[in-house]
């Protein structure tokens, strides 16, 4: 999938949730990282076709998704943080669907494996926030499409159902990618190229081996950061410091540091820029 | 597409005939009707008998149709969130909202046809009268779902649902006044503006008052008919339009 945006901008009244955002993106597995109200839904939702810009384009695949509403929603699948069901259908009425539209391999997985047939017979809105975000992900993955927009969509899903979903999509889901997600680790995890929003602007851009260029490190600190360290940025228990691997591991083995692993998107995520 | 529209269309009729809706409400309805029957039997010539029609389009403009109206809006208007949910899930922007627009009128269909059938036995001695009656009301009531339908536009089911019923009871109960306004003032006939205001806002009521008052309309019941059909079919094509094309839907 190719995404680019040119001049992107969205305002909502007088506040500007996008602000001329630029990029050119090539890969399967896009990762939009940033902050509460950094822009990423409304990044999303433009990408998808849901939303109009308020100025400039974006181009998914070479055509803009909100000028070709059926085209986008035929090529992709949405996936949202906080669903909210208002309807009166059952967790099978859903798969119902998705039987005639869906991919069989993916509906198996989700209603055998993770589990989702036991939900069967319960009201779309008598489900947890989990369990709802579950159909919500047999709905995204499961319905043919070329690309899976998904926004914060594992941010209500116990660790079991994040490792199972996860390595579904890392492993087994032929479709591309575009997902948000506020926590570094599974950024990283099922990414392939990042971008990082801050107040609605891109604060950076590029793949895990742009960071690894970077020599800079997640120490896991006692008490505060040893002297002599760099510190690019600190978030509580973890420092981000640039340094050699070598002078982190003789700190680590002298019991200063007690541990350290090479930064992530974390490093932007936490601000630095 | 037309894949895409038979599966929207099946995800739309689930659910659509909630017995734990439809039965008090047609119970309702064949208690009013069954009062107004008993009241038509006792009356004597075809004029007298037309009377009871006034009562049924009276009823049928300021209770059931925003009844029937506002459980059938409840059906189809969703939230936002859910929009994008069923956007996403049938693959369909214009499957989605045709598949709403049938699944309402599906919905008032039996309604209408019962009142057709309940006029046509109220006035079966008064030639078509009683179908003319009845498929203006049908009309009608179509003009009042394209304006609910427009309404669930706003992503909320509670505005759709409240606005919907108040604008189904509100504007053919502003008719009913001005009727009453017009006999009393012994107007004789009337502009095309305020024909066209009146059956737009409430044909059958217009009709039956006109018929029974002697003020004479700037159109025939056709006329007002065919106006109530056309501006039917460019507020469901302009909910279609708009629904695919222009909402605007932020995940």
């Amino acid at each position: 999938m190719r995404v680019e945006a040119r001049g992107l901008s969205r305002w909502f009244g007088g506040v500007g949730a996008l602000l001329d955002v630029d990029f050119s993106v090539e890969g399967r597995r896009i990762i939009i990282m940033g902050h509460n109200g950094s822009g990423k839904s409304t990044l999303l939702s433009i990408l998808y076709g849901g939303l109009f810009p308020s100025s400039g384009r974006l181009l998914v695949d070479g055509y803009e998704p909100y000028r070709e509403r059926e085209r986008a929603i035929r090529d992709m699948t949405i996936v949202f943080e906080r669903p909210y069901f208002d309807v009166n259908a059952r967790v099978r009425d859903v798969y119902r669907v998705l039987r005639e539209n869906g991919d069989g391999d993916c509906l198996e997985f989700f209603w055998d494996v993770v589990g989702v047939k036991g939900l069967g017979s319960k009201l779309l809105p008598d489900l947890s926030s989990g369990q709802k975000q579950l159909v919500q992900l047999m709905q995204g993955l499961c319905r043919v499409s070329k690309i899976k927009v998904l926004d914060e969509a594992f941010s209500h899903l116990d660790p079991v159902n994040v490792d199972a979903v996860g390595s579904y999509i890392a492993r087994e889901l032929k479709a591309d990618v575009v997902l948000s997600t506020h926590v570094p680790e599974e950024a990283e995890w099922l990414g392939e190229y990042f971008i990082v929003l801050r107040d609605g602007r891109v604060a950076w851009r590029g793949t895990l081996e742009d960071l690894a260029r970077e020599n800079i490190y997640e120490v896991y600190v006692r008490g505060r950061v040893p002297e002599g360290l760099e510190v690019v940025a600190s978030l509580g228990y973890v420092a981000l410091v640039r340094a050699s691997e070598d002078v982190l591991f003789e700190l680590n083995s002298r019991g200063v540091i007690r541990g350290f692993r090479r930064a992530g998107v974390r490093v932007y995520y936490a601000g630095r820029a | 597409m037309l894949g895409g529209l038979r599966v929207a269309v099946k995800w739309y009729f689930r659910g659509l005939f909630l017995p734990s809706v439809l039965v008090p409400m047609f119970l309702l309805m064949l208690l009013f009707y069954g009062l107004l029957y008993g009241y038509s039997l006792g009356l004597g010539d075809s004029g007298e008998r037309f009377r009871v029609v006034y009562l049924v389009v009276v009823l049928a403009s300021v209770l059931l149709n925003p009844l029937f109206l506002a459980s059938g809006v409840a059906h189809v208007a969703r939230t936002r969130d859910m929009t994008v949910f069923e956007v996403s899930m049938l693959g369909c922007w214009v499957c989605v909202a045709v598949a709403r627009l049938a699944a309402l009128l599906f919905y008032l269909a039996p309604y209408m046809l019962f009142q057709v059938v309940a006029l046509w036995l109220f006035v079966r001695g008064v030639g078509a009268v009683g179908l003319e009656v009845g498929l203006l009301l049908g009309l009608s009531l179509l003009f009042y779902g394209g304006i609910a339908i427009v309404l669930s536009l706003g992503g909320s089911r509670v505005v759709a649902v409240v606005g919907s019923s108040m604008l189904t009871f509100l504007l053919p109960t502003s008719v009913l006044i001005l009727v009453g306004s017009l006999t009393m003032y012994r107007v004789s006939s009337l502009d095309v503006f305020t024909s066209a205001v009146l059956y737009l806002f409430n044909a059958p009521l217009s009709y039956v008052a006109s018929y029974l008052y002697g003020f004479r309309m700037a159109f025939s019941w056709t006329q007002g008919a065919l106006l109530l059909v056309l501006v039917d079919v460019l507020v469901f094509a302009m909910y279609v339009y708009e629904f695919s094309r222009k909402q605007e839907l932020k995940i």
